[in-house]
């Protein structure tokens, strides 16, 4: 690495399983000096940061949390890649004292690799709470290695964690831990594979790791001595590897038999019948009966507090932001022809104005989300909704990808990265758009009452619940043709219950909120501006712009769904974003008569509305979700798919609801 | 060996607060793999606490709270033990 003599960078990977507070440390550690970005050709982020401490620069590297360093997950695969192609002079690895046994699987594999390490014990007080009694100087001897009690939280031994790990970066030579052997049942055939691949596997990947990976069966690693070895060794390896395909199971057997032993003489448990504050906590949360209350309650008061609060904010933005925005720019752009003063008032203005007047929804959307997330809370929700998940043939862990799609569709389709099967993982993209985001929230909040009048409150409740129906039965059939006989494994880690940090809530929103500027903002921004231009232009009035004209020619559709031109082109510029749909019936219809209010109660009657309400909630995804379901599918095929799926879904709710309501009209008579 | 065999038996089949020993394990390696990561094991020591015959199941492992899938689990073979 970057060793000159006078100002030598000492790179540290910090290392942990998930769930064992690695990040806080990241964060204590790194301060706001950190840099994030994505492993190179991944979809993970990778985050590092660089810091003096007592006048050595210090660069850390926060490795993807991690169970072990299989192939099995694509974090095991970029930290396994990162170790032993770049590696760092010194491993911190976090573990979770409270659950020290299964924790140390990860330094387990760890000790194969050459670098030294440094064992962090955070969480202290939790498994001090739960009357474990750990000596860290007796593990410490055990190990052969340094080891830190930390609580992270409180930042206690976060400083010590840093000097000692400093300490062996800067003598390496002073490692020797005790390391892990295999069992004897397995000895003799990891010596004759690396027999096998004696001299021909490449620097960087050492000979020993390599045979200990190919015992285990590790694909990956499989593909690549397959290219090393001559056909005729690889043969006797392959043979070798059948013979012995349960050897999974008995080198992690070996690991866990051997932290056993490293723990025995460090680690006092305590008699039986312990009750836990995370035991307390679930016997309410995963109760049969009572935990689906808690769940509803819990989604309720999202929410409940993301709109009560964010509307306000959002009107605040728009009367005392955009507004004089506007009128500014009109007024300063006087001197040049009306159009341009109007562009960038209405078009490029009124677009950032949509863009932005989302964002205080979406921050409290997902602050509550990332506070249910770092509490611990939402892996029971994966846990409890596994059965329903299953009529589509996904499990529990996608629904928290949807969930977030009550937010913003764009994070939906990007957290679907949490399901580790590549077919589960297309389903879960596929679903998303159809899960209600806040702008059609916003969009049913604003329109209903205006429509339905006294009516609006439980029409909305059934346009949402129509929403829901509409993507259980698109998930059902998926998953009984295109997706028939995939089913994925569910193993998930429920974390211990912990006090949330308003720090990487505040991250977590940030993240989320600055994808969707990225990703949505400026599509958004750009695609508006267009449809402006199409609007204005030729001139005269909207009526005869060529965004009247083109609605005029899909009009024949529209009036299917009972739709007028005005109607039909709110819902297609609807496809920008969804809030657009207020917008735009805003500009056609105030100039026909007087207010919106009383425009669209004197137009549009109350089967039209319903038809119209209905296929804006079914339409099809905003153009930023569009992208983003292009970005990480990787398949124009699946992308254009969803848009057809929810088109015709859309299309066809529409006209049930409209020629339904007609029928019904016509019987009833309404007033 | 046969007394063992006779009380091996899928771990989906246990109710809640049974301790049993994980003595082996079916279905392919990658969910052997994945389980091996959360610490089950042969030789494992699991306590079930929620089981309700229907949808996932949830135990504990080396101080660890699993929820597991009704095809997973029964691919885990147990002893109990108490």
């Amino acid at each position: 690495m970057s060793a000159k003599a006078d100002v030598r960078v000492l790179t540290v990977a910090l290392a942990g399983q998930p769930n064992v507070g690695k990040s806080t440390i990241f964060n204590m550690l790194t301060g706001l000096s950190q840099h994030v970005g994505n492993w190179p050709g991944k979809t993970v982020e990778r985050r590092e940061g660089v810091f003096s401490s007592n006048g050595a620069l210090i660069r850390i590297v926060d490795l993807p949390g991690t169970y072990g360093l299989s192939a099995t997950s694509e974090e095991g695969r970029i930290a396994r890649d990162y170790l032993i192609k770049e590696p760092p002079d010194v491993v911190v690895i976090v573990a979770n004292a409270a659950a020290i046994e299964r924790n140390l699987y990860l330094l387990a594999e760890l000790l194969a690799l050459p670098t030294p390490l440094v064992l962090g014990l955070n969480m202290m007080d939790v498994a001090t709470a739960q009357k474990l009694r750990i000596a860290p100087h007796v593990l410490e001897a055990a190990l052969g290695l340094p080891v830190v009690p930390l609580v992270a939280s409180r930042n206690q031994g976060v400083a010590e964690l840093l000097a000692t790990a400093v300490q062996l970066a800067q003598k390496p030579e002073t490692f020797h831990p005790t390391r892990p052997e295999i069992g004897e049942r397995h000895k003799h055939i990891l010596a004759e594979l690396r027999t096998l691949l004696n001299l021909r596997v490449p620097l960087p990947y050492q000979t020993e790791w390599i045979a200990l990976k190919l015992l285990e069966g590790d694909t990956e690693i499989s593909a690549l001595a397959q290219a090393w070895l001559p056909d005729r060794d690889w043969r006797r390896v392959a043979t070798l590897l059948a013979q012995h395909e349960d050897a999974v199971l008995d080198v992690a057997g070996g690991r866990y038999a051997w932290i056993v032993r490293m723990i025995a003489a460090a680690v006092e448990r305590p008699p039986l019948g312990q009750i836990g504050l995370t035991e307390r906590i679930d016997r309410f949360a995963l109760h049969p009966v009572g935990g689906m209350l808690v769940l509803l309650a819990v989604f309720g008061l999202t929410f409940w507090f993301t709109f009560t609060l964010g509307t306000p904010v959002q009107a605040f933005l728009e009367r005392h932001v955009i507004t004089p925005l506007q009128a500014g720019a009109i007024a300063a752009l006087a001197f040049a022809p009306p159009w341009v003063g109007q562009f960038v008032a209405n078009g490029v203005l009124g677009g950032a104005g949509l863009v932005i007047t989302f964002v205080p929804l979406l921050i409290f959307f997902y602050a509550t989300f990332g506070f249910l997330e770092d509490t611990g809370y939402l892996a029971r929700v994966a846990y409890l909704m596994d059965r329903f998940m299953h009529c589509f043939g996904l499990h529990g862990k996608s629904l928290l990808p949807l969930f977030m799609g009550f937010g913003c569709n764009v994070p939906a389709v990007m957290g679907a990265r949490v399901i580790e099967s590549g077919s589960g993982r297309l389903l879960t993209i596929l679903l998303a758009p159809l899960v209600p985001c806040s702008a059609r929230l916003a969009v049913l909040a604003f329109l209903t009452p205006l429509f339905f009048g006294r009516h609006a409150p439980w029409v909305s409740a059934a346009l949402v619940a129509l929403n829901i129906a509409v993507l259980a039965a698109v998930g059902i059939v998926l998953h009984h043709t295109l997706f028939r006989g995939e089913r994925v494994a569910f193993i998930m880690e429920l974390p211990l219950y912990h006090r949330p940090s308003p720090r990487s809530i505040a991250l977590f929103v940030w993240n989320n909120v600055s994808a969707f500027l990225r990703k949505a903002g400026t599509m958004i921004l750009i695609v508006a501006t267009i449809v402006w231009v199409l609007g204005y232009f030729p001139g005269a009035d909207i009526e005869h712009s060529y965004l009247a004209r083109f609605g005029q020619v899909v009009e024949p559709v529209g009036s299917l769904l009972g739709l007028d031109w005005r109607l039909t082109v709110a819902l297609l510029t609807s496809f920008v974003a969804k809030e657009n749909a207020i917008a735009t019936l805003g500009v056609l219809y105030k100039s026909s008569s007087g207010s919106l209010v009383e425009a669209l109660s004197t137009f549009v009657t109350p089967a039209s509305a319903l038809s119209f309400m209905v296929a804006t909630m079914l339409f099809i995804p905003c153009i930023a979700t569009v992208a983003v379901m292009h970005q990480e599918t990787r398949s124009w095929r699946w992308t254009c798919f969803s848009v057809a799926l929810s088109l015709v879904i859309a299309l066809l709710a529409g006209m049930a609801i409209y020629q339904g309501a007609i029928w019904i009209g016509g019987s009833v008579r309404h007033a | 060996m046969r007394s063992s065999a006779r009380l091996e038996s899928p771990l989906d089949q246990l109710n809640p607060g049974v301790h049993a020993i994980v003595r082996a394990m079916r279905g392919d390696r990658e969910l052997q793999r994945r389980l091996t990561l959360l610490g089950l094991v042969r030789g494992t020591v699991v306590e079930v606490l929620q089981n309700r015959r229907h949808g996932a199941m949830l135990v504990r492992a080396r101080d660890t709270l699993i929820a597991l899938g009704r095809e997973e689990a029964r691919n885990i073979l147990v002893e109990t033990t108490a």
